[in-house]
């Protein structure tokens, strides 16, 4: 396992604005699928990555998708004509996936709430989900212990 | 201190639903991933392929020496792969031979026994992912043809590391041949067998973001009847006598490949193979293979490969009467080879309706200094579920 801390990267939204993975992904644990428009392997995640970030949303975690490598106007098409549910960001020159070592798509990476790299791996898969939802435990522990000042397992 | 319990026992409770519901039964794997299917095909494909050749070898009787070796394959191929559970891939791959025309065998030249060749095989690989780096795959199958009978096994191991940066590769593969075999006159002998047994290592390792690099070397060792019998070998008297080749050979293979993506959707792939055997045959071979995306729906591959050998030891168009070892067959001679091709692929997933089926088509041509011309036409229609 690799615990690393997510670099300051300047990524895009999907309508051009500047956004930074580490910013968003702060107090949660957030689920990170590196993709292409251009992969197969990506495309058969998408349904189970929208069926989590169905799960998850407004649960204090996150799916994020980061499209690497292709133009922001070729993402967002591709994004409009499959209407992918869950966020999208783009590092359209490889600025994230270099800085962590990510050479291939499809990548998985999931981060704790402190922003923490807790879990990297290739396609989304039941290691990905194990690792997500020990973050998701870890993550609810944690607010719970900063809330009372008792761990969970006490609260209960 | 009275109060904190009570902040303690709202927050708890405005946390406890949410939370147990994300890392609960929303999280489990079958809700995310689907319930787990036992068997399912993940896709089946055909493809149809029309082998037109033409050209003259020696080894051929018929049109006279050096004799016509003009043939058409017609090969309809369909591949099927299953996914059992998790952890388990099938691939069923049942391709079908019609050999028809001018066969370049004594058999056609004498009795035209076998102008029209039927054949087919089936081979079913299977392949258990083990851990999420290690993958064992076996594979087997036949091979009917009028006269002949092969059976092949095998078996490979890949494992990835370093992040799956790195991939080595081992297999084993064995293959048994029996056939009929006939003088140069179409004189039925026996029945005769060969094996041949293979191994591989293979290093595939991410040299880029962009590239791939891949390593590998082969060995096969052939024992038995290595020809099919019935070539014939001109002879200095001005007649024509039968093959003779050793029953021993072992063949090395040195292949490397590097593959390079192009930022316009692109993909550039080398090989280069560097072959040489205890027959005194040595070849060097090298292709290039531009893959383009045009669009969502459409692709390219342009192909140029050159093969160039110096031919078995024993190669000879005028042989000694009393030499042990001769051979006159085209592919064992001295020759540089090229191919020009290129395919198109079309993917129809932008058409709602058709949107799990792809075709392609391609167009080989072959050219050989030793007077051999293949064409090569392919099209294939695939559907994944």
């Amino acid at each position: 396992m690799t615990r690393t801390t997510l670099p300051a990267v300047d990524l895009q939204t999907l309508d051009g604005k500047p956004a930074r993975l580490d910013e968003l992904a702060r107090g949660r644990p957030v689920l990170v699928s590196l993709w292409a428009t251009w992969c197969d392997a990506c495309a058969r995640e998408f349904d189970a990555l929208a069926r989590l970030d169905e799960a998850v949303r407004g649960e204090g975690a996150a799916v994020i998708a980061i499209a690497v490598g292709e133009p922001l106007s070729t993402v967002a098409s591709f994004v409009q004509r499959r209407a992918l549910p869950y966020p999208q960001l783009v590092d359209e020159h490889f600025q994230l996936a270099d800085a962590i070592g990510q050479t291939r798509v499809p990548a998985t990476l999931v981060l704790g709430r402190d922003g923490r790299v807790l879990y990297r791996g290739g396609a989304f898969d039941q290691g990905a989900l194990m690792a997500f939802r020990a973050a998701v435990a870890e993550a609810r522990a944690a607010v719970v212990t900063e809330a009372t000042g008792r761990p969970d397992h006490a609260a209960r | 201190m009275t109060r904190r319990p009570l902040v303690a026992a709202a927050l708890l409770a405005i946390l406890a639903t949410p939370t147990r519901t994300a890392s609960g039964d929303a999280l489990d794997s079958a809700a995310i991933f689907g319930p787990p299917q036992p068997y399912a095909i993940e896709s089946i494909k055909t493809r149809y392929t029309h082998l037109d050749q033409r050209g003259h070898g020696y080894q051929s009787q018929a049109g006279g020496p050096p004799g016509d070796e003009a043939l058409t394959v017609e090969q309809p191929q369909l591949e099927v792969i299953a996914r059992q559970g998790e952890h388990i891939v099938h691939r069923l791959w049942v391709p079908l031979d019609v050999v028809t025309g001018a066969s370049p065998d004594a058999l056609d030249a004498i009795s035209s026994a076998s102008r029209t060749t039927e054949a087919g095989s089936i081979e079913i690989a299977s392949t258990w992912q083990a851990t999420r780096a290690t993958a064992a795959t076996v594979h087997g199958g036949f091979h009917l043809e009028e006269n002949y009978r092969s059976y092949d096994v095998g078996g490979a191991v890949t494992h990835s590391f370093a992040d799956d940066n790195a991939t080595i590769a081992v297999s084993l593969n064995q293959v048994m041949d029996w056939f009929d075999g006939y003088d140069i006159r179409g004189n039925r002998l026996d029945r005769v067998g060969r094996s041949a047994t293979n191994v591989n290592l293979g290093l595939t390792q991410l040299l880029s973001p962009t590239t791939v690099g891949h390593l590998d070397y082969g060995v096969t060792l052939q024992n038995g009847t290595l020809g099919n019998t019935w070539n014939a070998v001109p002879l200095a008297s001005g007649t024509l006598g039968g093959e003779l080749l050793p029953a021993f050979r072992q063949r090395h293979a040195f292949v490397g490949r590097l593959a390079q993506w192009l930022p316009w959707k692109g993909a550039l792939h080398a090989y280069y193979r560097f072959y040489v055997d205890d027959w005194g045959l040595r070849a060097h071979s090298a292709e290039v293979q531009l893959y383009q995306r045009l669009s969502a729906w459409l692709w390219l591959r342009l192909t140029y490969r050159v093969h160039q050998q110096n031919g078995v030891s024993f190669f000879t168009t005028a042989a000694s009467p009393t030499a042990t070892r001769r051979t006159a067959d085209s592919d064992l001679a001295p020759f540089i080879a090229q191919t020009f091709g290129g395919a198109v692929g079309v993917d129809l997933r932008m058409i709602p309706r058709l949107r799990q089926l792809y075709a392609d088509f391609s167009y080989e041509r072959y050219v050989r200094t030793n007077d051999l011309q293949i064409d090569v036409y392919s099209a294939a229609l695939g559907v994944r579920f």
